[in-house]
C-alpha cells in the first residue's frame, strides 16, 4: 500500500520531467518510424517490381534486425557520434524490415487474376499500384507500420544509453540505483505508448482512403523541418560535452555535487557505462564520468583529471564477509588480508586492462598477479563448496573475486564456489545478507553513501578521509548485519573525470579545476 | 477485323506458340480451342500485347498493334478471364466504371448507363449496383466482370475460358446470356476455351490449336463432319455424340429424312433451323406424337417424328463415316 502511494507520489512529482521524456519519447519513435515508412514503402514497392532484388534486400534487412540494439548502437557511435542522431538512424534500422517485409508481401499476394485483369483493362503499372495493388495490401502494410512502432517504442528505451533521451532515462537509473519506481515511471508510460500509437494507426488505416492527402502533405512539411533543423544543428560547432552513466547522474556524491563544487559550466549527457568509453575515445564527448582503475583508461589513452578539491569520496576495496563464516573458518582473515595494501590504482587499472583490453580471462590475470608477487597459485581444489565468494557485474570484480579463491584455496584447505557477475550492490549485498554468498569485494564509499546511508551531517564530516569512512563502516557493519570489512587492498576506485589525453594536454588540463577555469574562458 | 500473321512466342528457347496465323472477321465469335497448355491463352494475350510475341504481328482494323500504345490499346479492348478478377475493394458499380473512367469518359453518362447494362447481362440494378464482389456468386461476378469488359463499347472483346469456373446449369445461362448480348452489339469476339461443345456451341470460327500450333482452322460442322486427320478426330470424339446432336440442324437431316403429311394432333412445331438437340430437349415428351416441320417463309413443309429425326441423325453418320 505504502509502496504504491510512493509510486503515485513520484508520479505527481515527477509529472513535468515525465512529459517531457515522453516527448522525447515519440520524437524518436516517431521520426524514424516515418523515414522507415518512406524508405521501406518505395523499397517494398520497388521490390514487387524487381523481384529478383527481393531476397538480397530482405536478407540484408534480415541481418540488421538481428543485431543486438546495444550493439548496433555502439556501431553507431563511431560514424555519427551520440545523441538522437545515431538513435535515431538506429530505430529507423529496426523499423525497416518489417515495412519492406510487409509491403513487399502484401503487394505479391495479390491475387494475380486481379493483377492480370488491371493491366488487361489497360491501367498503367502506376494506376495498378495505386487504385488496385496498395489499396489491396494495406491491411498487410499497416500491420508492418504497427509492428515496427510498436517495436520502435520498445527498443526507444535503449537510447538512453547513447544520450538520445526518452523514457529510457528513468528505466536505466532505476535499474543502476535498484530503485523499481523509478523504472515503472519510465516503463509504464512507454507501454501506454505503445497502445496509443498502435491503437491510433488502427484508425488511420481505416480512414486512409480520406486522409491520404492531408497525410501526404503533413509528412512533407515535419521532413522539411527536420531536415533544417538538422542542417543548422551540424552548422553548429559543438561545446564541450559530459556522458555520463545514469548512476552517476543521480548518485549523492555524483554530476550535480560536482559541479556545484567546482562550479563547471558543463553539460553533461546520459549513457550507458561501456559505449562512453567509445564515444569519448571517438571524439563524440569531451568528458566522461567513469571509474579510475578501469582498464580502458590505458588503452584508450585517457586522461584521469586529478580531483584537487577532493570532492569524490574514497572508494577503497576490501573483503566484506559474514561474521559467521569468520567464526566458522578463522584462517580467512589471515590470508586474505595477505593481500592487504598490495594492489596499487596503476596496479589495479592495468590488471583489468589485461581483461578489457589483451582479452584475458579474468582467473588467468589473477593467476599472474598472484605469481608475480610470488604467491602460491598451483592449487585448484574440486568437491563440495565450504565457501562461496560473489561479485558484481563487472571487470574488476570478476578479476578480485578469482583472485580470492585463488588465495583460499592455496592457503587453507576450503574449496571454493563462486558466484561471480551478480547485478549490482543491492543484489550482492542481499544475496550476502542471506547467507546465499559468504563474502564479496565492496568498496567503502559504496557501503557507506549506499548501504549505510547516514544522516547528511556524519557524510559533510568524514566522507573526504579514507581512514574515517572505512573505520566507520566496519563499525557499523559489524553492529548492524554482523559482517566484517577484512583490511582494503590498496587501490580507491573511485569516480573520476577523464579526457582523451591529446584534447588534455592541448588544452593544458590536469585537473578539475583546470577545466572548470577553462570553460569559464 | 483482326489479323494474326505468324505469331511466335518462345520463352527460354522453348517454343509456346508457333507461327500461328487467323483472321477474325467483324462481329464473329472466334474460338481458340486447345487443351491446356496449347498456347491458346499465350495467343489470346499476344493480341492485347500482355504478351509480346518474339515474331509476327497482329494487326486491328488495318493498323498494327506494335506501333500502338499497349495501354492505349487495352483500353478499347474489352478483357475478360476465368477468376473474374474482379476489384475485391471495389463495387459492382465502380467495377463497372473502371474503363470509362480510365478513358477520361463523362462519369455521369456511364452513371446513367449502369442500370442497363446490368440488366442487359441478366444483374438487377437496384440489387447488385452497390454489392462487393464478395457478396455475389460465381455467375453473377462473371456477369460483372463481362459488364465490365463491353462498359466502354469496345469494338473487340478477349475472353479466356470466361465460363470454365461455373457450374454447368449457371455457365450454360451466362453463356447464352452473353451470346445474344456480344450478336446484338456486334462485339467481335475471341474466346479461349477447352470445352468442345462450348466451341461448338456459340463459335462462328473455331481454331483448334495442340502444342502452340493450328491443327485445322473452320466453322463447327466442318469439325464434326468433314475430312479430318487422325488427331483432330480424337480431339472431339470424347463428346462427339453430344456436340454432333448440336450441331446439326433439321435442315442437314433432310437428305435422309421423308417428310409426311399427318392430319390431327401434333406435339408441336419445329423449325428448319433448330438445332436436333434442341429439339430432343424439347420435345422429349412428345413420344410418338408428329411434329410440324416449318420453313423460314412460315410454310408448313410436313410432319415428322422424334424417331424418325434420329433415325435420319444415324443415316447421315453412317454415310460420314463410311
Amino acid at each position: 500500500m505504502e509502496e504504491r502511494m510512493n509510486l503515485i507520489e513520484l508520479l505527481l512529482d515527477k509529472r513535468l520531467e515525465i512529459g517531457a521524456k515522453t516527448l522525447e519519447h515519440l520524437w524518436l519513435t516517431g521520426i524514424s518510424v516515418l523515414l522507415a515508412v518512406v524508405i521501406g514503402l518505395a523499397l517494398g514497392i520497388l521490390l514487387s517490381r524487381k523481384q529478383r532484388l527481393a531476397a538480397p534486400v530482405i536478407g540484408f534487412a534480415n541481418v540488421i534486425q538481428t543485431i543486438p540494439s546495444i550493439a548496433l548502437l555502439g556501431f553507431m557511435i563511431p560514424l555519427v557520434g551520440i545523441g538522437s542522431t545515431p538513435a535515431i538512424i538506429a530505430l529507423f534500422l529496426y523499423a525497416l524490415l518489417p515495412i519492406i517485409r510487409n509491403t513487399y508481401t502484401g503487394i505479391s499476394d495479390v491475387d494475380p487474376a486481379v493483377k492480370e485483369a488491371g493491366s488487361g483493362l489497360g491501367m498503367t503499372d502506376w494506376q495498378l499500384l495505386r487504385k488496385v495493388e496498395i489499396p489491396l495490401a494495406l491491411p498487410v502494410i499497416f500491420a508492418g507500420i504497427r509492428t515496427a512502432t510498436v517495436i520502435n517504442v520498445g527498443v526507444a528505451t535503449l537510447c538512453a544509453l547513447i544520450a538520445a533521451g526518452g523514457l529510457g532515462e528513468f528505466i536505466f537509473t532505476g535499474i543502476a540505483l535498484n530503485n523499481v519506481q523509478l523504472i515503472m515511471l519510465g516503463a509504464i508510460p512507454a507501454a501506454l505508448l505503445a497502445i496509443l500509437l498502435d491503437a491510433l494507426l488502427g484508425i488511420v488505416q481505416k480512414r486512409i482512403r480520406e486522409w491520404i492527402k492531408p497525410l501526404l502533405i503533413l509528412l512533407g512539411i515535419i521532413f522539411a523541418a527536420v531536415l533544417i533543423y538538422q542542417l543548422l544543428q551540424a552548422t553548429e560547432e559543438r561545446e564541450l560535452l559530459a556522458g555520463l552513466p545514469a548512476e552517476f547522474m543521480e548518485r549523492r556524491d555524483g554530476w550535480e555535487g560536482l559541479k556545484e563544487a567546482y562550479n563547471l559550466q558543463l553539460e553533461g549527457v546520459q549513457m550507458n557505462a561501456g559505449l562512453m568509453y567509445d564515444a569519448v575515445r571517438n571524439d563524440k564527448v569531451d568528458v566522461i564520468g567513469g571509474y579510475s582503475t578501469d582498464g580502458r583508461i590505458d588503452a584508450y589513452r585517457l586522461r584521469v583529471l586529478e580531483d584537487d578539491k577532493k570532492y569524490f569520496p574514497p572508494y577503497y576495496v576490501a573483503p566484506l564477509l559474514r561474521k559467521a563464516t569468520l567464526e566458522k573458518y578463522p584462517e580467512l582473515r589471515e590470508v586474505l588480508n595477505r593481500l592487504g595494501g598490495s594492489i596499487s590504482d596503476e596496479r589495479m587499472r592495468n590488471l583489468n586492462y589485461r581483461v578489457d583490453h589483451e582479452k584475458k580471462s579474468p582467473k588467468a590475470v589473477a593467476t599472474e598477479f598472484l605469481s608475480e608477487s610470488g604467491m602460491k597459485t598451483d592449487l585448484e581444489r574440486t568437491g563440495k563448496a565450504d565457501i562461496t565468494i560473489g561479485g558484481k557485474n563487472f571487470t574488476e570484480q570478476f578479476i578480485l573475486a578469482e583472485l580470492f579463491r585463488l588465495l583460499i584455496e592455496n592457503n587453507t584447505s576450503l574449496n571454493v564456489e563462486l558466484k561471480t557477475g551478480l547485478g549490482g550492490t543491492q543484489i550482492v549485498f542481499e544475496a550476502l545478507l542471506a547467507g546465499e554468498i559468504d563474502l564479496y569485494p565492496e568498496y567503502t564509499g559504496t557501503g557507506f553513501l549506499v548501504l549505510l546511508s547516514p544522516d547528511q551531517q556524519t557524510v559533510e564530516d568524514i566522507i573526504w578521509d579514507k581512514d574515517a569512512v572505512y573505520l566507520y563502516v566496519k563499525e557499523n557493519f559489524a553492529e548492524q548485519f554482523d559482517l566484517a570489512w577484512l583490511d582494503p587492498l590498496g587501490f580507491n576506485n573511485t569516480y573520476a573525470l577523464m579526457m582523451r589525453e591529446e584534447t588534455a594536454q592541448e588544452s593544458g588540463l590536469a585537473s578539475i579545476s583546470d577545466l572548470a577555469t577553462y570553460l569559464d574562458e | 477485323m483482326v489479323q494474326a500473321e505468324s505469331l511466335t512466342k518462345t520463352y527460354e528457347e522453348k517454343s509456346v506458340v508457333e507461327s500461328v496465323s487467323f483472321q477474325v472477321a467483324e462481329g464473329e465469335v472466334f474460338v481458340l480451342l486447345g487443351r491446356s497448355g496449347c498456347g491458346k491463352t499465350t495467343t489470346l494475350k499476344m493480341i492485347n500485347r500482355l504478351v509480346e510475341p518474339t515474331s509476327g504481328q497482329v494487326i486491328i482494323n488495318g493498323k498494327r498493334t506494335s506501333q500502338q500504345d499497349p495501354i492505349a490499346l487495352r483500353r478499347n479492348i474489352g478483357y475478360v478471364i476465368q477468376e473474374n478478377g474482379l476489384f475485391p475493394h471495389y463495387t459492382v458499380e465502380e467495377n463497372i466504371s473502371v474503363v470509362p473512367e480510365l478513358l477520361g469518359h463523362d462519369r455521369d453518362e456511364m452513371r446513367s448507363r449502369l442500370p442497363d447494362l446490368l440488366t442487359q447481362v441478366g444483374l438487377s440494378p437496384e440489387k447488385f449496383i452497390g454489392k462487393y464482389p464478395k457478396e455475389l456468386s460465381g455467375g453473377e461476378q462473371q456477369r460483372v466482370a463481362i459488364a465490365r469488359a463491353i462498359a466502354a463499347r469496345p469494338p473487340l472483346l478477349l475472353m479466356d475460358e470466361p465460363f470454365s469456373a461455373l457450374d454447368p446449369i449457371t455457365r450454360s445461362d451466362v453463356r447464352t446470356n452473353f451470346y445474344r448480348l456480344s450478336k446484338k452489339f456486334g462485339i467481335t469476339v475471341i474466346m479461349v476455351t477447352h470445352d468442345v461443345a462450348e466451341a461448338i456451341e456459340i463459335a462462328d470460327h473455331i481454331c483448334l490449336m495442340e502444342e502452340g500450333r493450328i491443327l485445322r482452322q473452320g466453322e463447327g460442322k466442318d469439325f464434326l463432319f468433314g475430312d479430318n486427320n487422325a488427331v483432330v478426330a480424337s480431339f472431339f470424339d470424347a463428346a462427339r455424340f453430344e456436340t454432333e446432336l448440336k450441331v446439326v440442324t433439321i435442315t442437314d437431316l433432310l437428305s435422309s429424312l421423308t417428310l409426311k403429311d399427318e392430319e390431327g394432333a401434333v406435339a408441336g412445331e419445329i423449325g428448319l433451323d433448330d438445332r436436333l438437340y434442341s429439339v430432343l430437349d424439347k420435345f422429349s415428351r412428345a413420344k410418338i406424337l408428329p411434329l410440324n416441320v416449318r420453313g423460314q417463309d412460315g410454310r408448313t413443309h410436313g410432319t415428322t417424328t422424334l424417331s424418325s429425326l434420329l433415325e435420319a441423325f444415324f443415316k447421315l453418320e453412317r454415310r460420314r463415316s463410311s
